[in-house]
């Protein structure tokens, strides 16, 4: 048995809730262990398990990855994923751009690529997943006024996600709240003390969007994620007067000049588009607010400060405050895991993000090992079959499919239909509607789930138009756009599908051993025996000499039921 | 802050009543229910025609730079907005009728809507927005009068104004909103041989029109597609496999989405079809390098475009009452409004003109009433660029069954400590979203007192429940 101190909680918490799940849950209790699931070593039982893991932790399990994960384990899988060199995507898209100047515009484009590329390819497949979560929850957006085509700032905001994604959340906030793409997104960029004589105030966008979305949300909550509720009532984090004080915190940052470059002195005068939008805001005190400041729960900044000890104060307030390790972790659930965690699950998460066991705060690299090792995420599927698990994101539809069948390309670029991907899909990585990222953690579909107090944040962005394209976008890849398709002749950087492997598979073993095969990996080997028989019998109606036909439909049908839509 | 109790179980009930009639809330909601439907039906005689159109804009638009003033009080205008002050000669002059209020002007990028005021199509709502009861500025200020929940929070505010409702954590009744309400209790009535819900969005998923019975369907701008496979054997098995339900909660959602999606998007194929094309001119997709007002143009026009076909194929579809929902994005403008508000407002305007002009060319003109919406006015202040999220808001409401060139409401005192604000700046609506609403909700049919009650909770909180703007 292999017990590392920091996953010691982990398997604790897994003993415990074994231990005391009740006469339903010892059942299950009996069921799991029958089927192998040792508690100690948190090796996965069967190839399925692990792809289970694998769609909660990457962009979607391979064969390989799934063959080195069964010979691992998943404690030992994390540690070696966080130790792997991040995949940032700066370099990337100034080496495929042909630039140099760390200045030089980059298209949002290659952005785009950059994202597609790493999904698909990057080894640090986890750091790269948590980014992505992240980036729907601390939100910006190519869509915002002043983003438009600023491939570098997104970029380099992107790399923030990645650099910062295992280290620590107060980190994370600084990094993030001084980056150049956030300051534009929400105004913090040039953002200046109030100016009584002029009856201007300080702009409160920042202040209130990272409070409400990035940090502590406008309710108080339990360490379970549950509202606190006084006479019924919940009770407000914060009111009108703390943002009009964080307001003030967060003023008197602007660009920062290289030197060498030619900047304007005072960029609040004069704006200067030569500034870096890579390199974090600086400080220009001449407009920093030196007034004292009164934030939540008696916190006052006093007087005379100058911008970054205000600023590291506030957010030092922020990361402290006891609603963070719920708030985010029950995103950070709901992103990685499943739509509906227990509060149990929420408590044991937000436990971690408040001591990693060293004492340490906001350890995101504890926080998102305690979420893929917690029962709940482990077994979860076996305990609530009915309610556990998410709607996949339309994204990693396509990433899941792609690294299933062993994408491969010739050219970066991408294709057309790709690089509209939002078109298809409605949803593009740094592409969201707005600061609420593409679907709200509480969206409760109307009828019966929200009947039922569930929610299913994807959902509200499967429409009726989205439902269908979701659908015929799976027929495109397998029919049209494997490889030796005709798709393939169309274009260079069209990602092309992989079914040989499945072809001889095919022939070697029968159509049930295929079928078997692909739900370990597309369904986790949870496929119902209801989608076996309609696959079996398609199967059976096509000339067994028709491989091709075989694989495609049974890839087909699989990638566009209800089963593949969620991750279970 | 207290609630009375009493209000809370009245608003209970009838929320139980109408939820009664999804099922599921078991036998003794049902005769309250079905009493609220009689009520409705026996007002849904007759073969009349009428359609509600929402054009939310999101971000929360400033209605201070919408409707400004003109004359004496122009220059306390400029006073308190400063760099977002728009110049007085260039305001589109409005002559309200029957107005006692200061002079006022459109703005510049609204010439379209200033004419459609002009011709009597178009009026402004002014100081309207999310309440629960009447409030003063006293009684803002010492907390005596309960408010909407979180104000000044985007997406809050986009619910409460689609909703209505304060929720409490413990209430199991599912949300739905007022647009919803309005449905399911006109539906069975009006709609009795539909094909389709009358409930049609352009913009997606959306709180406002979320029933207890009947749900939204979501209608896209472009092509009404269908499942279409290279091997229709293959599609013809996967659809199959929808009638199949799911154990899993989720999946089954997205089973049901799905069978759905393809089952209205073929009425919906079907229904459009037959539509001869709109001669209307609508704005264009935009140019590479052309102006925002473009896009913005673009983006709204294609959603009322689809809803004006949707209009002209209401015969197909069997619909005498449809409710459709769009919206515009970009509007949150705490940064270069005065560059990037007249852009938007342009394309709102010239996507509504458009609108306006299809509805004539349909011959439905006095059928059907588009209310511009948003979730909540900006700061009066300045922020240096931009103004910051605030309550109080003007809006205006369009077609030809309005009794338009009026203003409804008020325009406020612009004064320093002004009684038309909160003492921390904060435009009090003198309009409550309810009376709002149920304004257009009695034009659409819905008479009845507990019926509104029931759509609008909050309505019986106000002493007028018409506002007056729409023809009888």
């Amino acid at each position: 048995m292999r017990i590392l101190d920091h996953s010691g909680a982990a398997v604790a918490a897994l003993v415990a809730f074994l231990t005391f799940a009740g006469a339903a849950g010892a059942r299950e209790h009996d069921l799991i262990l029958r089927d192998g699931f040792d508690a100690g070593s948190l090796q996965p039982a069967s190839r399925g398990e692990a792809a289970r893991f694998l769609t909660q932790a990457t962009f979607g399990p391979s064969e390989a990855a799934i063959d080195e994960l069964a010979d691992s384990d998943y404690d030992r899988w994390i540690d070696q994923q966080i130790a792997l060199p991040a995949t940032y995507a700066l370099p990337y898209m100034r080496s495929v751009e042909g630039v140099t100047d760390p200045l030089a515009h980059l298209p949002f484009h290659r952005y785009r690529q950059a994202w597609f590329v790493a999904a698909a390819s990057a080894p640090d497949q986890l750091r790269q997943r948590v980014a992505f979560a992240l980036s729907e929850i601390l939100v910006v957006s190519e869509r915002g006024n002043t983003l438009g085509d600023d491939g570098l700032a997104l970029g380099a905001y992107h790399d923030i996600l990645v650099r910062d994604a295992f280290g620590t959340y107060r980190q994370l906030l600084e990094d993030v709240t001084l980056s150049p793409a956030m300051g534009r997104y929400l105004s913090m960029y040039r953002n200046r003390k109030p100016d009584a004589a002029n009856n201007i105030q300080a702009d409160e966008n920042y202040a209130r969007e990272v409070m409400q979305l990035f940090s502590i949300g406008l309710v108080k909550l339990n360490p379970d994620g549950s509202p606190v509720l006084v006479n019924g009532a919940t009770v407000p984090t914060y009111d009108g007067s703390v943002v009009r004080a964080l307001a003030r915190v967060f003023t008197g940052w602007a660009c920062h000049c290289a030197a060498g470059q030619d900047c304007s002195a005072d960029p609040f005068v004069v704006e200067t588009f030569t500034c870096s939008t890579e390199h974090s805001m600086v400080p220009y005190e001449a407009y920093h607010d030196r007034d004292e400041k009164r934030l939540f729960d008696g916190i006052v900044l006093g007087a005379g400060r100058d911008a970054r000890s205000d600023l590291a104060s506030a957010l030092d307030a922020l990361a402290q405050h006891p609603n963070v390790g719920p708030f985010l972790g029950r995103q950070l659930i709901q992103r990685l895991v499943t739509s509906n965690p227990s509060p149990a699950y929420v408590a044991r998460v937000a436990q971690v993000f408040a001591d990693d066991g060293h004492g340490v705060r906001g350890n995101l690299g504890a926080v998102v090992r305690a979420i893929l090792l917690d029962p709940e995420a482990r077994v979860g599927h076996r305990l609530a079959p009915a309610t556990f698990g998410k709607v996949r994101e339309p994204l990693l539809r396509v990433t899941a499919l792609w690294r299933a069948f062993d994408v491969t390309w010739q050219s970066d670029t991408l294709f057309p239909d790709d690089r509209e991907i939002h078109e298809s899909h409605n949803q593009s990585p740094l592409y969201s509607p707005s600061v609420f990222n593409f679907f709200s953690p509480r969206h409760a579909p109307a009828g019966t789930l929200a009947g039922a107090g569930l929610v299913a944040p994807e959902m509200q962005i499967v429409s009726a138009n989205f439902a269908i394209r979701l659908a015929n976008d799976v027929d495109g890849r397998v029919f049209y756009g494997y490889a030796g398709g005709e798709l393939e002749e169309v274009d260079p950087g069209v990602r092309v599908l992989h079914l040989e492997r499945w072809r001889t598979w095919l022939a070697t073993t029968g159509s049930g051993a295929l079928i078997g095969r692909l739900d370990e990996l597309l369904l986790g080997g949870g496929m119902s025996p209801a989608l076996r028989q309609l696959i079996a019998t398609r199967l059976a109606a096509i000339p067994a000499s028709d491989t091709l036909a075989r694989v495609q439909n049974a890839a087909y049908l699989i990638a566009t039921s209800p089963e593949f839509a969620t991750q279970r | 802050m207290s609630h009375d109790p009493r209000c809370g179980a009245r608003r209970r009930f009838l929320r139980n009543s109408l939820a009664a009639l999804a099922g599921g809330y078991g036998f003794f909601g049902a005769p309250a229910s079905l009493s609220l439907l009689n009520r409705v039906w026996a007002q849904g005689a007759g073969d009349d025609y009428r359609a509600l159109v929402c054009v939310f804009l999101l971000g929360g638009n400033d209605g201070h730079n919408l409707v400004v003033p003109r004359g004496a009080e122009y220059a306390l205008y400029a006073q308190r907005r400063r760099g977002l002050t728009l110049p007085q000669a260039s305001l589109l002059p409005l002559s309200p009728q029957g107005w006692g209020g200061y002079p006022v002007g459109l703005h510049p990028a609204m010439p379209e809507m200033a004419q459609l005021f002009g011709q009597g199509r178009l009026a402004i709502l002014g100081s309207v927005g999310a309440l629960l009861q009447p409030v003063t500025r006293e009684e803002h200020q010492n907390g005596s009068v309960p408010l909407p929940p979180q104000l000044f929070s985007h997406n809050d505010q986009q619910d409460f104004w689609q909703n209505l409702e304060v929720r409490s954590s413990a209430d199991p009744t599912p949300v739905s909103g007022w647009g919803g309400r309005l449905a399911d209790l006109v539906h069975a009535s009006y709609n009795a041989d539909a094909t389709l819900s009358m409930n049609l969005s352009l913009a997606g998923t959306n709180a406002f029109q979320t029933g207890h019975v009947l749900q939204s369907i979501g209608v896209d701008t472009g092509e009404i597609r269908a499942i279409r496979s290279r091997d229709p054997d293959a599609a013809a098995a996967f659809q199959s496999f929808l009638a199949t339900p799911q154990s899993n909660a989720l999946a089954d959602e997205y089973r049901r989405t799905t069978r759905r999606a393809i089952d209205d998007y073929a009425t919906l194929a079907t229904a459009l079809d037959g539509v001869p094309p709109l001669t209307t001119p609508f704005p264009p997709p935009p140019e590479v390098g052309a102006p925002a007002a473009d896009r913005f143009a673009f983006a709204l026009g294609s959603q009322l475009r689809r809803a004006a076909e949707l209009i002209a194929a209401r015969a197909t579809l069997r619909h005498r009452r449809q409710v459709f929902f769009c919206s515009l994005g970009g509007f949150d403008t705490h940064d270069a409004q005065m560059s990037d508000q007249p852009q938007l407002l342009a394309g709102l305007s010239r996507a509504l003109a458009a609108f306006d002009a299809a509805t004539r060319e349909l011959g439905v003109d006095p059928s059907v009433t588009t209310f511009v919406a948003s979730e909540f006015g900006r700061s009066l202040t300045s922020n240096g660029d931009g103004s910051d999220h605030s309550w109080g808001n003007h809006l205006f409401v369009l077609g030809g069954g309005v009794r338009g060139g009026r203003i409804y409401g008020s325009m406020p005192d612009l004064a320093a400590a002004s009684a038309d604000f909160t003492w921390d700046g904060h435009l009090l609506p003198r309009i409550a979203v309810d009376q709002y609403g149920a304004t257009l909700a009695r034009w659409f049919g819905v008479t009845d007192a507990t019926a509104l009650d029931t759509i609008f909770p909050n309505l019986h909180a106000f002493a007028q429940g018409d506002l007056g703007f729409m023809q009888a």
